[in-house]
């Protein structure tokens, strides 16, 4: 088995995971625990396992990644602060355009960690800073890049895939559809910073600079 | 040929006299008792009809320009909050708002076309009822609505229903208890428990699958 074969097939292992994981801990945890918090605390365990597998299945790669990113730590740290920079001006511009459009659709935004944080606090800042980081980079990301070749192609379809998948468990109508564009923006400026660095850590460095940034947010309560 | 004649017939008797026994076996309109007048002033009038499995209490509201209905499934929870005069032990009052006044549902519901239904009677009612409110004027007919209820306590927005559709400029909807709920054209992306949209989901699934094998076997061929 050749090389892109092994790739595929562990990417549409760990892609099917991301699935089916959730699908399946929504169908037998509110039988588990009446405790929300509880219910919660098994949920980020259980997503936690699956990070770790994920970890497990690209451990080379990212030990690879990893010795780039201790070696060329200020290099990449910067470059992914100019592509955050980005990102939130991209969100901003893209969230701006659908309210005055769209008024009756609600923009991307990071509400309901922020009220989320306010009950579970120390499960969400692990969930959002450790758990959905590394997860969401190495489904969208890491899976995608190792199969496409092609770098505009792998840049686009990730977006999109990504958008919608920001999107997709919500949407009832095609009209609303339309909330993938933020989302699309995010996943373009994530898969052109892995692109171009070539280091996984990239997307995780941008995306670690908005959770901050978001949190900052709700700790001064904007 | 004299055959088929005498077939087609004998069929159309057959269809003629399952007709006129639909017709006659048809369950009779249920006649309605008097409607009972059972508060009245310049402001509020509320009107008592009983039917045979319910009790429907309808309310016109002057001074909020306001026209709804209750309806209650009989049962013995309901015959014992049933007073002699036929009056409800339910303040049946409620307000139709677009923001409420000291809480977070504002800051946490940016949808536009939210109505806010605010029941003046707080807690458990004695039995399931249905409520029919009048929404002309901020809903078109045939739109589709969520139902949230808003938790105070926990401070979230919890879903209840989704697909309301409005029909001669009325929705309807059933709840237990009374508190505030909310109506909205979209979906609440913050709120609890919404409804997970798992077919679109399928669908991205089974595209990336297909575009990473396709990918690889081109790159493969390549």
């Amino acid at each position: 088995m050749n090389d892109k074969m092994n790739k595929l097939i562990r990417g549409i292992l760990v892609f099917l995971l991301y699935i089916l994981v959730p699908y399946v801990l929504d169908m037998f945890l509110p039988g588990l625990t009446k405790s929300n918090s509880m219910e919660l605390l098994y949920r980020f365990m259980f997503m936690f396992l699956l990070l770790l597998f994920y970890g497990f299945i690209y451990r080379d790669d990212l030990a690879k990644d990893f010795k780039d990113l201790k070696k060329n730590f200020k290099k990449i740290a910067f470059k992914g602060f100019i592509y955050f920079i980005v990102m939130i001006a991209a969100m901003a511009v893209s969230n701006g355009i659908i309210l005055f459009l769209f008024s009756k659709f609600e923009p991307a935004s990071s509400n309901i960690i922020s009220s989320l944080m306010e009950t579970n606090t120390l499960l969400m800042v692990f969930y959002v800073f450790v758990i959905s980081l590394f997860t969401e980079q190495i489904v969208f990301r890491k899976v995608f890049k190792d199969i496409l070749d092609n770098k505009y192609f792998f840049i686009i379809f990730s977006s999109l895939i990504y958008g919608l998948f920001q999107i997709g468990y919500n949407v009832s109508s095609t009209a609303e559809l339309i909330s993938i564009v933020p989302y699309f923006c995010v996943g373009v400026i994530l898969s052109s910073s892995y692109e171009k660095t070539n280091n996984m850590f990239t997307p995780c460095l941008v995306y670690l600079f908005y959770d901050l940034f978001i949190l900052l947010g709700v700790i001064s309560g904007l | 040929m004299k055959k088929n004649y005498s077939i087609i017939i004998i069929s159309l008797l057959v269809v003629m006299v399952i007709c006129l026994l639909y017709l006659l076996l048809k369950k009779k309109p249920e006649s309605l008792t008097p409607k009972n007048i059972i508060a009245t002033n310049e402001v509020v009038s509320i009107t008592k009809t009983e039917l045979s499995d319910s009790v429907v209490y309808e309310v016109i509201d002057n001074q909020k320009g306001l026209t709804y209905s209750w309806t209650f499934e009989k049962n013995e929870a309901i015959n014992k909050s049933l007073k002699e005069n036929m009056e409800i032990d339910v303040n049946l009052n409620l307000n139709v708002l677009t923001s409420l006044k000291n809480s977070e549902l504002d800051s946490k519901v940016t949808n536009e076309d939210k109505l806010i239904v605010s029941f003046e009677h707080h807690g458990k009612l004695p039995s399931k009822a249905k409520i029919s409110l009048n929404v002309n004027g901020k809903y078109k007919n045939g739109e589709k609505l969520y139902l949230y209820y808003y938790n105070e306590e926990e401070g979230q927005i919890e879903f209840i229903e989704k697909d309301l559709t409005v029909k001669n400029g009325k929705v309807e909807f059933e709840i237990d208890h009374c508190s505030n709920y909310l109506l909205t054209g979209s979906i609440v992306q913050d709120a609890v428990n919404n409804p997970k949209n798992i077919n679109l989901i399928i669908i991205i699934m089974v595209v990336v699958i297909i575009v990473l094998i396709g990918a690889t076997l081109f790159q493969n061929k390549k």
